[in-house]
């Protein structure tokens, strides 16, 4: 609580802060400490008092709010206790009003500053009290004088050092207060001045300002009605290249073009005309505005004073003809009375091209004579241009479509080829498949006739027993036993065939022995008849992964040929040869006969489609081919065939796709 | 007598590749016809040997064999004996080599189709031997 301060070197000036706001109170001791004197500071006025009884300061500087106690209060109780009335008493205000001074001289403070104080003022005042002190000392000799002051009454004792002091301190807070006006008026006017001089300069640039843009703007009138003209035939040269941009034939573009330039354009007239390359005659194909102006005119190309027009200027030289008086100039004499009828003052004739040749001209008219200016003309000869470009454009594009339509119906045509094509493959492979099937039902005839035949033998023993006297059950069992056996073995052969039948469904590895082995199996009959030896040779026991039934169909084609030839030739000594090897990571089978081999004419034809040399009863013509489409779509394989000694022999490879 | 004499001494010739057919022709033409002498093979080359050594009176034969078709066995068995009678079982698909070989100037006696009914077989047989003890 107690705040002793620091000693300062006189020791006898100690002076005691009061201020609650530590802000202040720290502010107030550096200034102290820095001019030497001692520095306590309390926080309240409790504390003070506390510490005024501890130790007497030389003086006291008091804020006057303060929570509690107030600074009036503070310096009455120290005014009214004997041991503490000597001690000089600073109070920090404002004195802004009276009641403040007077409440000031009640309490018995000897001095006020003014807050915000000024650091000089209230050093000097200190050094002051502290040299006065001594005058102080003096005992009040003046009886205390009752003041009244805004229906209060207050009693001053202080004595007449102190008064003194507190008018002076009034008065100069005053002087303050007057300076501080006075330099804030001089302020004032300064800022004033100031800104009076920026409206004038102001003004001045504004004046300046409003004259060029009144300039600016008489000379734009002027150009105005010029640019106005331009900005039409802008208008007309934009709107012209999105009509090019539009339009896809010429007979749009050239109505487009007449359409725009005399509703964008404000041309009298706009017109196109294409010169017929026999008579030299320009014929118009586009007209608008006065096309009455038309009706029946004659413009040409040729030797005559119609042909030495601007049009025929214009086609003849291959640009374009300006002509800013038609009613006074030569050129158009041929037209004066026509154009003078619709008032036509000036002309513009601009030669049309289409790939280098110049086809036909534009012409404008306009109703002002020398309107065509420097501007005007290049523009005009830019349009020529952007429509030559279109026509070219035009051109490219028909011929583009024809190519297209050319090409499309190629594509039909090679769409309905390749269709057609595909119905006859699949007829084929439908014809293949009956061939097939017609074969295999040929074989499973063969294959169950015999043990059909020895099964009714067998079945026609038992009555012959019987009438014998001979039947007993042991010849029955055997008899059974034996006809059972017969019925399992057509039941296994008609499993092998529907087996074969079952179209495959995913590829499967499998051994090609078994495939040849399943093919011989079906062939067991039909090789039999003309007594042809099978010879395999099995070098190797490839695996292939494939359709195993497919494979099977394909060498069954191949040994049925090798059947037909052998039989069609009545060779002496039929063979077919079955070689079975690996190759690489290919399977190879072989099977060669000895039927004489194949024509070196037909060589290169036995694998089309419907190519035979059996009569129509026994070949379609569509075996080998399949056996191709087999071997070599299905299976990436190869399907070849070559003459060998005394016969031919067909190759089927195929090769893992996978090398492991 | 003389008839009956030739009877019993009638003889022949069966030729089938099927064994079972073989073996139950082979059994029920003993049983029918206990007197007649019958030699049996299983294909045309040996049953051309033994018609060669047995000149049997009436060849019953399979068309479709391995080594020598039927055909072939009989027209060799002409060439050697014209007169000897034959009995032909042929399925459906052998007709065409039946007709050919008809048109050659083979005509067998009989022609049974398969399967073979013995009631039309036994008839054709005893025709054979008819024939041929009316012919002796």
């Amino acid at each position: 609580m107690t705040d002793i301060g620091r000693i300062s070197v006189h020791a006898d000036e100690n002076i005691l802060v009061v201020e609650d706001s530590p802000t202040q109170a720290e502010k107030l001791r550096y200034l102290l400490e820095k001019n030497h004197y001692g520095v306590a500071v309390a926080a309240n006025g409790n504390s003070a008092l506390a510490m005024i009884e501890q130790e007497k300061p030389a003086l006291i500087i008091s804020d006057i709010l303060m929570p509690g106690m107030d600074g009036y209060e503070l310096c009455s109780r120290i005014k009214s206790h004997d041991n503490s009335c000597d001690i000089p008493v600073i109070l920090l205000t404002s004195l802004s009003d009276p009641q403040g001074v007077i409440r000031g001289l009640a309490c018995g403070a000897d001095n006020f500053i003014t807050k915000p104080y000024d650091e000089g003022l209230l050093l000097s005042r200190i050094r002051d009290m502290l040299e006065n002190r001594q005058l102080e000392l003096e005992p009040s000799e003046l009886p205390g004088l009752e003041i009244s002051f805004a229906s209060q009454k207050y009693l001053i004792t202080s004595g007449r050092r102190q008064i003194l002091d507190l008018l002076l301190s009034t008065y100069e807070a005053a002087i303050q207060k007057n300076n501080e006006l006075i330099m804030a008026r001089d302020e004032l006017h300064m800022v004033n001045e100031e800104l009076e001089k920026r409206v004038v300069e102001r003004t001045e640039k504004l004046a300046a300002t409003i004259e060029n843009l009144t300039v600016e703007i008489s000379e734009r009138k002027i150009a105005e009605e010029s640019v106005l003209r331009l900005n039409r035939l802008y208008a007309v040269l934009s709107e012209t290249n999105q009509a090019i941009v539009r339009t896809k034939d010429r007979e749009t573009l050239f109505n487009e073009f007449c359409r725009i330039a005399v509703e964008e354009g404000g041309f009298k007239l706009a017109w196109v005309g294409l010169v017929d390359e026999e008579d030299g005659m320009v014929k118009i194909m586009a007209a608008k505005g006065a096309t009455g102006y038309l009706d029946d005119i004659k413009i040409t190309v040729n030797e005559e004073p119609e042909g030495f027009g601007p049009t025929g200027i214009s086609v003849r030289e291959g640009t374009y003809y300006i002509c800013n008086d038609f009613l006074g100039s030569p050129v158009t004499r041929p037209w004066h009375d026509r154009g003078r009828a619709y008032d036509f003052r000036a002309l513009a004739s601009i030669a049309l091209k289409q790939e280098g040749r110049v086809i036909g001209v534009l012409s404008l008219y306009a109703d002002k004579k020398d309107f065509f200016d420097r501007q005007q003309v290049e523009l005009l000869r830019q349009m020529g241009a952007d429509v030559t470009f279109a026509l070219d454009n035009i051109v490219r594009e028909t011929r583009r479509q024809e190519v297209e339509r050319d090409l499309r119906e190629e594509t039909a045509e090679r769409l309905r080829a390749m269709e057609s094509l595909r119905e006859k493959e699949q007829m084929l492979i439908q014809q293949s498949r009956q061939a097939a099937m017609g074969e295999m039902i040929g074989n499973i005839a063969h294959q169950w006739r015999q043990p059909l035949n020895t099964l009714g033998l067998m079945i026609q023993q038992l009555l012959l027993y019987y009438d014998l006297g001979e039947f007993s059950r042991e010849f029955l069992e055997k008899n059974v036993g034996n006809s059972m056996e017969l019925i399992q073995h057509m039941s296994k052969t008609i499993d092998d065939f529907r087996n074969y039948f079952r179209p495959d469904r995913e590829k499967i590895d499998f051994k090609v022995i078994e495939a040849i082995e399943n093919s011989l199996s079906l062939l067991e009959g039909s090789l039999q008849t003309p007594q042809i030896s099978i010879e395999l040779v099995t070098k190797d026991d490839p695996v292939i992964c494939g359709y195993q039934n497919e494979f099977s169909q394909v060498l069954l084609n191949i040994l049925i040929n090798a059947r037909d030839a052998l039989m069609e030739r009545e060779i002496d000594d039929p063979r077919v040869t079955i070689t079975i090897f690996s190759e690489g990571r290919c399977a190879v089978v072989t099977v060669a006969d000895n039927a004489g081999g194949i024509p070196h004419e037909i060589m290169g034809k036995i694998f089309d489609p419907y190519f035979t040399t059996k009569g129509p009863q026994q070949g379609t013509g569509v075996g080998l081919f399949m056996s191709k489409a087999i071997i070599e779509k299905n299976m990436g394989g190869r399907l070849a065939v070559r003459n060998i000694a005394n016969g031919a022999e067909f190759r089927i490879e195929v090769c893992s796709e996978i090398q492991d | 007598m003389k008839s009956k004499t030739k009877l019993t001494s009638i003889s022949i010739l069966l030729v089938e590749d099927d064994r079972d057919a073989l073996n139950v022709l082979t059994v029920i033409l003993t049983k029918k016809f206990p007197d007649v002498v019958l030699y049996t093979s299983n294909n045309g080359r040996t049953g051309l040997e033994l018609f060669k050594t047995h000149t049997p009176d009436i060849v019953i034969t399979d068309i479709n064999m391995p080594e020598m078709s039927g055909v072939q066995m009989a027209d060799k068995i002409r060439a050697i004996k014209p007169d000897t009678k034959f009995i032909v079982l042929s399925g459906d698909t052998e007709r065409l080599i039946l007709q050919d070989s008809v048109e050659k100037g083979f005509e067998p006696a009989h022609n049974i189709v398969k399967p073979v009914n013995f009631g039309v077989l036994f008839a054709a047989i005893e025709q054979c031997i008819g024939e041929i003890v009316h012919r002796t």
